[in-house]
């Protein structure tokens, strides 16, 4: 599977069988799935890409240590040609937020973040949370009187969520998740171990139990502190695949002291698609279209 | 940097390029405004560029005065100067030249600027992230699952300086206006700013009237 970057005239010459519109991550992973299976496939892009090669890496971190306010998108130069909603369009205007940029927004609630049009989309700087979505969620009305049931179940997606934790390399505690009644495989296990949690995360912690009243529910909970599920560099678990375990694109290090993939922790790790044991392995980032600029992302939520 | 390095000719093909003179001086008169001895001052490798950056931002003639006061007697400065060497020291701390305030852009007759990076290397040598063992995010990562520990105990600065209690640096109006109060809420925000009001009474300020391009 060959893949190469082309503009309009060139890639005009040439029949596809499928044109993807969008080179983010669901459009990079359905490319991929057809690609694998042999397809011409096209894929459009109004954003930029270059950040495949190392130079490419190189101007992203400067430019993301040249910015004075470090938000999801400061790695990457600003494109007159596609334009992404930056945070820091945001302007509070008294009673709540107005913003002129990419996004027109007015009002209480704006979209609060960034997401960014390039090659990678916002996987360039995602924070790789990666729920499954709780059975109950399938059917609130059956379970609980309201909305609406969707016309599948938890069980439909299961094996896509499966593949999905694949491609995205998710680092997680399977068994934390059964036990929260996301139903898998009783075998199963992540990709990767899950991210050890925080020093803060622990302090957290001290919040498992507390009961809290929610006021739309009219309700009690009792807290209960679990780790998420992240597509985030993590070490690769070894039972993984039922013993075949698992190596993400660009891994280096010794087997026995992490493999994880050559990015920051806040990096996507991407699987590789057979697994190999090691065998002199190269030490430099292979080329992927979504983990090369290992950007660092932040949480940014404006309130 | 003009005439301060200090090219040494061992025979004609090998010349010893040294930190320069009026680099070393500047961290010298840097350390009381950071707290940082100035041999790490000058192992941010940053010296020289932020004496140039000070220059062209507030003139040769002010930043050398406000440089002597720091010398001789730091707990004196007042109106402009003390808002020009707060700003050395946000610089040092942070790598950017933060924006000063509106007062002190009148005095010294320069257009107001926004806050900038000086470099990209300027942030990673910043010297905050060292009074709390952090990482610049970008540059270098902890160790895998070290966010795991209780973080050790600070040692930096040793031996603080004491300053007379400063206000702001800058006031709330000047962040990035995405940034809800919340996030700042121990910031003061009071209004009078950081400028001491009757500048005329300050003879450091004779120096305003430079302009430099």
């Amino acid at each position: 599977m060959t893949t190469r970057t082309a503009h309009g005239t060139v890639a005009n010459r040439r029949r596809y069988d499928v044109i993807v519109v969008g080179a983010g991550i669901a459009g990079s992973l359905i490319a991929k799935q057809f690609g694998r299976q042999g397809w011409q496939v096209l894929i459009l892009e109004a954003g930029a890409g270059g950040r495949e090669t190392w130079e490419g890496h190189l101007d992203a971190v400067a430019t993301f240590r040249s910015a004075v306010a470090k938000v999801p998108n400061s790695a990457f130069r600003y494109n007159a040609a596609a334009v992404s909603p930056d945070v820091l369009d945001l302007a509070p205007d008294g009673l709540g937020f107005t913003a002129n940029g990419y996004f027109v927004q007015n009002g209480g609630l704006p979209y609060g973040t960034d997401y960014l049009r390039a090659v990678g989309g916002s996987g360039m700087h995602w924070l790789g949370i990666c729920l499954r979505i709780h059975p109950d969620d399938f059917a609130v009305k059956t379970r609980y009187g309201y909305g609406r049931d969707w016309p599948i179940g938890y069980h439909d997606l299961e094996p896509y969520y499966t593949a999905a934790e694949r491609e995205i390399g998710v680092a997680g505690d399977a068994q934390e998740q059964r036990e929260l009644g996301i139903p898998s495989d009783p075998h199963y296990v992540y990709p990767m171990h899950k991210i050890p949690p925080s020093y803060l995360d622990e302090v957290c912690r001290r919040l498992d139990g507390r009961v809290v009243h929610d006021p739309v529910a009219v309700e009690d909970f009792a807290l209960q502190v679990v780790s998420v599920p992240q597509g985030r560099n993590s070490t690769p678990n070894p039972r993984y695949a039922r013993g075949l375990g698992y190596l993400p694109e660009g891994a280096v290090g010794l087997p026995n002291y992490g493999e994880r993939c050559v990015g920051n922790a806040s990096c996507v790790p991407l699987y590789r698609s057979v697994p190999r044991r090691p065998s002199g392995r190269r030490c430099v980032p292979r080329r992927s279209s979504l983990t090369p600029s290992r950007s660092p992302r932040a949480a940014w939520s404006p309130g | 940097m003009s005439g301060g390095s200090n090219p040494t000719d061992h025979d004609s093909d090998v010349r010893t390029v040294r930190l320069s003179d009026e680099g070393r001086r500047f961290a010298e008169r840097s350390a009381v405004l950071t707290g940082f001895a100035p041999y790490d001052l000058l192992a941010t490798g940053m010296a020289d560029l932020y004496l140039a950056t000070a220059r062209e931002q507030v003139g040769a003639a002010v930043l050398d005065a406000v440089l002597a006061v720091v010398d001789r007697d730091p707990d004196s400065l007042s109106g402009t100067d003390l808002e020009v060497a707060r700003a050395l020291t946000y610089l040092w701390y942070t790598g950017a030249w933060p924006r000063l305030a509106p007062e002190a852009h009148g005095l010294l007759r320069r257009e107001a600027a926004v806050e900038f990076i000086v470099s990209p290397e300027a942030y990673t040598e910043g010297l905050v992230w060292r009074t709390f063992t952090g990482h610049p995010a970008g540059a270098r990562a902890p160790g895998f699952a070290t966010w795991a520990l209780k973080p050790s105990p600070l040692s930096w600065p040793e031996s603080p300086v004491p300053v007379a209690a400063p206000g702001p640096l800058l006031m709330w109006s000047d962040f990035p206006s995405a940034l809800p109060p919340s996030v700042f809420s121990s910031v003061d925000d009071s209004p009078g700013g950081s400028l001491a009001t009757g500048s005329g009474q300050d003879p450091q300020n004779s120096h305003t009237e430079e302009t430099p391009t």
